[in-house]
């Protein structure tokens, strides 16, 4: 086995994550699809406490969710493109709002999907989290510096939010979310923008088309 | 060891405030401590989280922290010595910080659904879910420190730290979910951690009574289902 082994599915934004953190740095890695529906000996030996993906195997050893993951990635591999600042203060600020997209953006982009009612209310909480995001860029990165939270690179915050600018346009185009206007957030657009233009985010994201193709099998309302 | 003024804002029974003293406690630190009404949170806290209003909040230099394993994580940077929380070795700070989430997914989450569970059937999940989670982590505790009373070995680290405010708790839970917690024949690394835990004088300086948070177990449980 390669020395570091990434356990993935293509279209879960949590193994995006991962995946994007280990292309920023250069790191070969094998990269091992896998299937949620008849899991593999592999996948529940390396995860045997939730069985989810992603899992990256380094050196035979385990290490498991994608938070935890790109902290481990960017702790081993420290040098080359450095994610999380030095400063403890923006570390605590770059944690905190990851969290924030796990727990509100993901969740209320999977309370839209999984909707009855056509996700109205869901959608409108849904901008208004996308809003508070804005408002956490205009405090940590300066758009004089860049695009992204890290500036003009990528830094841990990015990556956590990378597939974001996959998803949304891919639940958009399927199942008519109405996402926050350029006006509402003009840098979180510009920062999806300059992710699509990333040479590691367009390696590690899949095709909106194709995502489009999974969204639509998986969650369009018939 | 001073490095600047500290402000920790929490509510006394809560098993995210205390990883906050504990953190805190286990490492010297003075700080300054505010008892938040949680039905008339302060200004302070709805500015120092504007987000979520929630306690706990770490008030350093006047700039605050949320979120209780965020906390605890800048303290153990800001104040490394004594007592490091994070282990240095990166996959031991990843294995570290998972067993300190597993607390919150799992642990946390099977405690809560217990407490709120409005149905019997609600209530047994959650309880067969608590004993599980509680299984899982006496197999971790073998697996990661045999024959050591914590996850950090000889002394607490990061996941011991964000584990061990559940102890106070689970007399509440045995109390208003009827969770009986299995005994030292079937958990046997557990209750090791957990008396190892209890004989921690920094973590006996702020742990409440259990029985106190058996009450106001019984008054969260009356408000869930006042409200269902």
């Amino acid at each position: 086995m390669a020395s570091v082994t990434l356990l993935t599915v293509w279209a879960s934004p949590f193994s995006m994550r991962a995946k994007l953190a280990l292309l920023l740095k250069g790191i070969e890695h094998e990269d091992l699809p896998q299937d949620l529906g008849n899991k593999s000996k592999l996948l529940l030996e390396s995860n045997p406490v939730h069985k989810k993906i992603p899992v990256l195997i380094h050196k035979g050893k385990p290490v498991s969710e994608s938070v935890i993951i790109v902290h481990y990635i960017d702790e081993v591999w420290p040098e080359t493109s450095p994610l999380l600042p030095q400063d403890a203060f923006l570390r605590a600020k770059h944690r905190f709002w990851t969290d924030f997209i796990d727990k509100k953006i993901f969740d209320s982009l999977a309370q839209f999907m999984r909707s009855s009612d056509g996700g109205a209310a869901v959608n409108e909480e849904f901008i208004q989290n996308c809003m508070l995001l804005e408002g956490a860029l205009a405090e940590l990165g300066s758009e004089e510096d860049g695009p992204f939270f890290g500036g003009a690179s990528m830094s841990f915050l990015d990556v956590m939010l990378a597939p974001y600018s996959v998803l949304i346009p891919g639940v958009e185009q399927v199942m008519g979310l109405k996402p926050a206007s350029p006006e509402q957030c003009p840098r979180l657009h510009k920062l999806f923008g300059a992710v699509a233009e990333h040479p590691s985010a367009k390696a590690a994201l899949p095709q909106i088309e194709k995502l489009k193709e999974f969204i639509q099998a998986h969650f369009a309302r018939k | 060891m001073s490095k600047g003024s500290v402000k920790v804002l929490s509510f006394w029974s809560s098993m995210f405030g205390l990883r906050v003293h504990y953190a805190l406690d286990l490492k010297g630190v003075s700080y300054e401590y505010q008892e938040e009404n949680l039905f008339n949170k302060s200004k302070e806290l709805l500015e120092a989280n504007p987000i979520y209003a929630k306690i706990p909040v770490l008030i350093h230099n006047g700039k605050p922290i949320c979120e209780s394993l965020i906390i605890v994580d800048y303290i153990d940077s800001v104040w490394p010595n004594p007592h490091k929380l994070l282990p240095e070795d990166p996959y031991k700070k990843a294995v570290a910080r998972f067993w300190a989430d597993f607390g919150d997914k799992k642990v946390f989450d099977a405690g809560s659904r217990l407490i709120r569970a409005t149905t019997e059937e609600e209530r047994k999940k959650a309880s067969e879910d608590l004993k599980w989670a509680l299984m899982k982590l006496d197999e971790a505790l073998d697996t990661i420190a045999p024959g050591k009373p914590f996850f950090g070995g000889d002394s607490m680290n990061f996941a011991d730290v964000a584990l061990a405010p559940f102890i106070c708790w689970f007399k509440g839970y045995q109390k208003v979910g009827g969770f009986v917690l299995p005994g030292s024949e079937e958990l046997p690394n557990l209750h090791k951690w957990v008396n190892a835990v209890k004989s921690v004088e920094a973590i006996r300086k702020s742990t409440p009574s259990p029985d106190k948070v058996a009450e106001f177990a019984e008054v969260i449980r009356k408000r869930a289902i006042g409200s269902a």
